[in-house]
């Protein structure tokens, strides 16, 4: 199951209702915010979940460049391609 | 996983990018955090240092290891780098390590079958078949084939093997076909390889010229310090000049689509707008330049094709004024498809003393048939208005691999080359080798033998009859790759692959070889910037996986070269080899700093001279070579009383130009989610299932008149062969009218089967951006 620290690149001024609509995606909670970035972890069932929730929070309107700082797969059995 | 641990490492993600944005993307503690290593404090977690595996960046990032296995990754902050940001491939590191069908176990080819080895039988096989090769058809029959993923150590101990053992040059690497248009055009222009600058360049630039460089999918944690600094400072431009829109021409200010091979004539275009409008910077110029010409008409390096060589000249800058005279803006718009108004734009931004301008490429501007003259031209708009060596002023060179710079250009690992920017060629470079490495005077050839190109239509015809290849795929990278696995086919070489993942190379191996990979062994990653990081051992390897290094010197002694290679444990290997190897940067401007200093460090720029790193070279103040009153001093140019070279260099068309029967241009490259051939990021299922498949891009008029849509199936047909890919119309990028684009990261469509193996008859990089195609819908 991994879980990630993300950092969200929004438009200054939008951080709110761009934080709204990022937090509705399944696994996904946005911890602080400040001038032009959110602060989210996200923490999926499966690779599958987690793949999709990043490409649906990229398409969230407002969302400008997520980067990853921070990924745990500790408990996914072998990570790679089977 | 327990609850209260789950929440633990949730709460460690948020703190850590809290971290990152405080530290990347907002001025620093916006967000009330600083860097913290406390918020690593993770009692059942090991973290320690290391550079991503991926591209050149050399993004810096802390790796978490449980019960002996990467488990987690973060951004480092202390590296400056990337100050904590990764990309989506960094994000997925621990995943390469952990394919289902990674190479654990030696494998031998018998009776056409592939079966498992014993590692002593492998390396015993190995080392006879090359002794008796070498010794029945001469050393030049036998070759090694390395990569910009060698680690230092890596090419240190091939290059040492071949050169002063073996007594061949016949070693090259993959970096020959990114990056080799870059080191010769330093090299022509500034008598030394390798950027000036460095990324602190992407704090202080006002105008960031992507020279046909999708720099925001290729390079993405350091285009996003640029976004950044944009950001901060209103005035600052992107400009993007390119034959597709991309997601970096979104984010820029002025897009300059050309026809492919045009861009020798936009940039002569602009350094004649700069002479003529009387902004040449005429101190700088006088002190600090010499202008040369060469020979013209140089051909395209085909098999049975024909160019002009000879000597180069020394001109005056009357008479590079007078060959500019062509280069008037409607020439450039003629010959570009670039409105005239978009280039003298540009022209003006270089040309305005107040504003500092980088130029940035990789592998767009390098892979040309002309590859060597477009570096030059970059470089003379830099030295006509001394917008070079200076903070947030030079042209930079980005690299594809993670230590393209530091191990095949530093360390030498092409058949011209030696260590420490020496070459084969020159009697003192040679003595000089041989003296250090304690091989008799005469051991190393004087003459060059084989390109990569050469190397493998060596194979192909039979003259090379065993090569050795490590850490890369030639059999999906190769252009015109059928012609190459057919006559490697008919004249059966003996072929050893050392790799991690079974790929379309190592189907064809005799032998293979299990390879230990970034952390599971002790090494040094050189990066884009000059710097040098170093990494230790964080986790063992699967099965029999050993180091390249390891491998080769393994076979080395076998062979009976032990005496080069003193060290006996890995860990011995890993110092000795790079302190040696370091003996030959010292004294030459390339001085590498203390294997315990890099230890320490995360990472730092050569020259380190005195425990000082070097972020802007050639210029009084900053790089130490330059003595005190000179200003600037291209010290590679002694016999120019160190000045810098602008080049006359003509716009000439392409090898193989669009015609009546194959109409496209056919443009190969990258995608964000995979790396090169994919054998590593295709083994990641998050990345596997973002981008599973090749795909063809076309530009939406084009599609409309073949009749196709996105996902429909199109036939691409060249003079080499066909493939068939779906389309994709109106996607992440959209090429101009008469252009189509596939990715290279497939190996189940391997667009290699349609490209042209011309290349650059100067730096023998071959144009994998231009070839004619014509397309079918199935």
């Amino acid at each position: 199951m991994p879980i990630s620290g993300l950092v969200i690149a929004v438009p200054p001024g939008r951080e709110a209702d761009v934080a709204e609509m990022a937090a509705a995606l399944p696994g996904l909670e946005v911890t602080e915010t400040g001038n032009g970035v959110l602060i989210a972890t996200l923490d999926t069932p499966s690779v599958k979940e987690d793949k999709a929730a990043n490409q649906r929070l990229a398409e969230v309107p407002g969302v400008l460049a997520v980067s990853v700082a921070f990924t745990s797969v500790e408990d996914c059995a072998g990570n790679g391609r089977s | 996983m327990k609850e209260s641990r789950r929440q633990f490492i949730k709460t460690m993600a948020a703190a850590w990018a809290a971290a990152v944005a405080g530290q990347a993307l907002v001025e620093p503690n916006a967000l009330g955090r600083s860097i913290n290593e406390d918020l690593l404090a993770d009692p059942q977690v090991t973290w320690s240092k290391a550079p991503c595996r991926f591209c050149g960046t050399g993004c810096g990032v802390m790796v978490g290891v449980r019960d002996g296995k990467v488990v987690a990754v973060a951004g480092d902050l202390e590296n400056p780098v990337n100050r904590g940001l990764l990309c989506v491939k960094g994000y997925h590191l621990p995943g390469i390590l952990y394919g289902a069908d990674r190479l654990t176990r030696p494998l031998v080819r018998r009776n056409g079958k592939i079966v498992e080895t014993s590692l002593e039988e492998a390396l015993d096989l190995i080392a006879a078949k090359f002794k008796e090769t070498a010794e029945a058809h001469g050393p030049d029959s036998v070759a090694l084939y390395g990569s910009g993923q060698w680690t230092i150590q890596d090419g240190y101990a091939g290059t040492k093997w071949m050169k002063a053992g073996v007594k061949t040059n016949n070693i090259e690497a993959n970096a020959r076909l990114c990056m080799a248009s870059a080191v010769v055009g330093f090299v022509k222009s500034f008598g030394k390889d390798e950027p000036m600058g460095c990324y602190d360049d992407f704090e202080h630039g006002d105008v960031f010229v992507m020279w046909g460089n999708n720099m925001a999918e290729m390079h993405p944690v350091l285009f996003s310090r640029i976004c950044e600094r944009k950001r901060k400072a209103s005035w600052v431009r992107i400009v993007d000049i390119g034959t597709r829109r991309t997601r970096t021409t979104e984010a820029s200010d002025l897009y300059l689509e050309f026809k492919p091979q045009s861009d020798l004539a936009i940039a002569n275009a602009i350094a004649r707008e700069i002479v003529e409008r009387g902004r040449v910077n005429e101190d700088f110029v006088r002190k600090h330049v010499a202008f040369k010409k060469g020979p013209t008409d140089i051909g395209w390096g085909l098999e049975g094709g024909s160019g002009n060589s000879g000597p180069d000249q020394e001109i005056s800058f009357e008479e590079y004024r007078q060959f500019l005279e062509p280069y008037t803006m409607a020439y450039a718009e003629e010959v570009s498809g670039v409105p005239a108004a978009k280039i003298r734009e540009l022209a003006g931004w270089f040309a305005d003393p107040e504003k500092k301008v980088v130029s940035l490429w990789c592998m767009g501007m390098n892979q040309h048939t002309r590859g060597t003259w477009i570096n030059n031209l970059v470089y003379n708009i830099h030295l006509l208005t001394g917008k070079i060596s200076q903070p947030g002023n030079g042209p930079f060179s980005l690299t594809g691999q993670p230590s393209a710079c530091g191990t095949v250009r530093e360390v030498g690992t092409l058949t011209h080359a030696l260590p420490g920017g020496r070459v084969v060629m020159k009697p003192e470079h040679r003595a000089f080798c041989e003296e250090t490495w304690g091989v008799p005077r005469g051991t190393i050839p004087s003459r060059p033998s084989n390109h990569t190109i050469e190397m493998f239509r060596g194979l192909k015809d039979g003259q090379i009859k065993a090569v050795w290849i490590q850490v890369t795929n030639p059999m999906v990278t190769l252009p015109d790759r059928d012609k190459f696995l057919e006559g490697i086919g008919r004249h059966k070489p003996f072929i050893v692959v050392s790799d991690v993942y079974p790929t379309p190379t190592t189907e064809i191996a005799d032998v293979i070889l299990p390879t230990a990979m970034w952390v599971e062994r002790e090494a040094c990653f050189g990066n884009s910037e000059r710097r040098t990081q170093q990494w230790d051992k964080l986790v063992d390897p699967p099965g029999d996986s050993r180091p390249d290094s390891w491998q080769i010197i393994e076979v080395a002694r076998r062979m009976g070269y032990g005496a080069l290679f003193p060290w006996k444990t890995e860990a011995e290997q890993a110092r000795g080899l790079f302190e040696e190897h370091r003996k030959f940067t010292l004294g030459v401007g390339k001085d590498l700093a203390a294997y315990d200093d890099l230890k320490k460090a995360r990472g730092l720029r050569w020259p380190v001279v005195d425990g000082r790193e070097t972020r802007w070279r050639y210029a009084e103040g900053f790089d130490p070579y330059v003595k005190k009153g000179e200003g600037y001093s291209f010290y590679g140019n002694k016999a120019l009383e160190n000045r810098a070279v602008v080049w006359a260099r003509p716009y000439e068309p392409h090898a193989e130009e669009p015609d009546k029967d194959y109409p496209f241009w056919f443009c190969t490259g990258r995608v964000l989610e995979h790396w090169h051939t994919g054998s590593m990021t295709r083994r990641v299922r998050q990345l596997h299932q973002a981008m599973p498949a090749a795909f063809v891009e076309i530009h939406p008029e084009d599609a409309r008149e073949l009749g196709v849509v996105t996902g429909n199936m199109v036939r691409l047909v060249s003079r080499r062969g066909s493939l068939e890919l779906p389309a994709s119309v109106g996607g992440r990028s959209i090429p101009q009218k008469g252009l189509v684009f596939a990715p290279f990261f497939d190996e189940s469509k391997i667009i290699n089967v349609l490209t042209l193996d011309a290349h650059c008859p100067l730096s023998k990089q071959p144009d994998y951006k231009k070839c004619a195609v014509k397309l079918e819908k199935v």
